[in-house]
């Protein structure tokens, strides 16, 4: 006890740091509770993104030719500040192993950061044993390309261009160097292509290049719109959170007009 | 067990480094430092298996002949070649000289070709006649020339257009995508503290 009360009385925290925590803490308790939700009477219904629904399109294709599926997951890893574009980039990485494993369609996962290596080679693992095909697992389906942006832009592309895939997601973080494996996935006419990142600098590029394009927190909504029942509560938390902000923008917009 | 103990370690660990980020406590201090650094190591030594992977791929591509595989040959070696210079010659200076004019002139000369590549995208999705395409070169071409400061009556008026482009709608949309991401962050990592998403399982 007076080792909790020593603790206790040698902690401090800001204003804004409680306010902060605080708002934390009401989204937390809404996302548990909005998931239980989920869990125990009914999914909420997701609205359709494009780029999911081209990939689950192109699925079939892939079944029918046996061309690989590349997911291009960026120069984000795990553990850094893109770790959830990279958690984005994995929940389309485990949907196509799943569903790869299945119909012995190839998906190949490059990458720039050896973390995101760690998650994706467990995507795809989880993704045979899942299907009952523990032996279609292989390691060399997720390459380490390069840790350096544009060297990993180049190698990518020459890989699309040694092996053009069915479809090219390129889901993650990325910066300007996105644009050498979407133009070489593009000179493919084969490809579909589909982007997502969160950079808004970013997104001109893979909307120039891309058929469908995840703009901003829609890469957020991926697995969801791919049927991970247990995302769809936290989307809802995000939905209703993102509703009470533009809420208070909106009031405190007209506030200050009436004011001035 | 292999189960459990990642998803215990997730659970103990995620609240102690995000109250240490809050709370100003020399015990939370201490214990959010010591993990913080637990993970670089942790993050470091992934780059074992990053080299052991480019290994596995490239011999792969050699032994089977598969297209590109001279690419592979020429990465191998390279990654041996910057190996056995940054081992052997440490502190030589050798390492700096492969940096400084093998590897900077190579990406200087890679990043150069992105304006073409973007200029080639741009025009790319003009002529697939969507009209995100259509706005986004044309928004393009205004924003450039008006960055330019061109002289002329007609051209000047381009400055002050391109300012009220990048001051209001293009900001306007940039805070409104920033917005949405920091929530999507921010549920995605409660999403893997509260145990919902187990992307290490």
């Amino acid at each position: 006890m007076n080792l909790l009360r020593l603790l206790w009385e040698s902690t401090s925290i800001t204003v804004e740091g409680l306010a902060a925590l605080g708002a934390l803490l009401v989204l937390g308790a809404l996302i548990l509770v909005l998931t239980l939700r989920v869990r125990l009477v009914r999914p909420f219904a997701v609205r359709p993104l494009a780029a999911a629904e081209r990939v689950r399109g192109v699925l079939g294709r892939a079944m029918e030719t046996g061309e690989p599926l590349h997911v291009a997951l960026g120069i984000g890893g795990l553990g850094d500040v893109s770790t959830a574009d990279t958690l984005a980039g994995l929940a389309l990485v485990s949907f196509l192993a799943d569903r790869g494993a299945l119909a012995e369609v190839p998906v190949r996962v490059r990458l720039a950061q050896p973390t995101a290596l760690v998650g994706a080679l467990a995507a795809l693992q989880r993704g045979a044993q899942g299907a009952g095909y523990p032996e279609a697992y292989d390691p060399a389906q997720a390459a380490f390309v390069a840790p350096v942006p544009l060297a990993y832009g180049a190698g990518t592309a020459e890989a699309l261009r040694s092996e053009p895939p069915v479809a090219n997601a390129m889901v993650g973080a990325f910066g300007a160097e996105v644009l050498l494996p979407a133009q070489a996935g593009g000179d493919q006419p084969q490809t579909v292509q589909v982007g997502g990142t969160s950079d808004p600098s970013v997104l001109p590029l893979l909307l120039a290049t891309t058929d469908s394009l995840l703009a901003g927190e829609e890469i957020y909504a991926l697995g969801a719109a791919l049927g991970r029942a247990d995302h769809t509560g936290s989307l809802a938390a995000q939905d209703l959170a993102r509703a009470l902000l533009v809420l208070g923008i909106v009031l405190g917009a007209v506030l200050a007009l009436v004011i001035a | 067990m292999r189960r459990i103990l990642p998803a215990l370690v997730a659970l103990l660990v995620g609240p102690v480094v995000l109250l240490d980020y809050f709370l100003e406590n020399p015990v939370l201090d201490a214990a959010g430092r010591f993990l913080l650094e637990g993970a670089i190591v942790l993050a470091a030594s992934a780059l074992l298996l990053g080299l052991w992977n480019l290994l596995l791929v490239h011999e792969r591509q050699i032994r089977r002949r598969e297209p590109g595989w001279p690419a592979s040959v020429v990465i191998l070696l390279s990654t041996g070649a910057t190996l056995a210079l940054g081992l052997a010659g440490w502190g030589s200076g050798a390492l700096t000289w492969f940096y400084r004019f093998v590897l900077f002139p190579l990406e200087a000369s890679t990043g150069a070709l992105l304006a073409f590549v973007a200029v080639s995208a741009a025009v790319r999705a003009w002529r697939l006649s969507s009209l995100e395409g259509g706005v986004m070169l044309v928004v393009g071409v205004i924003v450039l020339v008006g960055t330019l400061a061109p002289q002329g009556p007609a051209l000047t008026a381009l400055g002050p257009l391109r300012d009220w482009i990048v001051s209001v709608p293009a900001m306007a949309a940039v805070r409104g995508i920033l917005l949405g991401v920091a929530l999507g962050i921010i549920a995605t990592g409660l999403r893997v503290l509260l145990w919902i998403d187990r992307p290490y399982e």
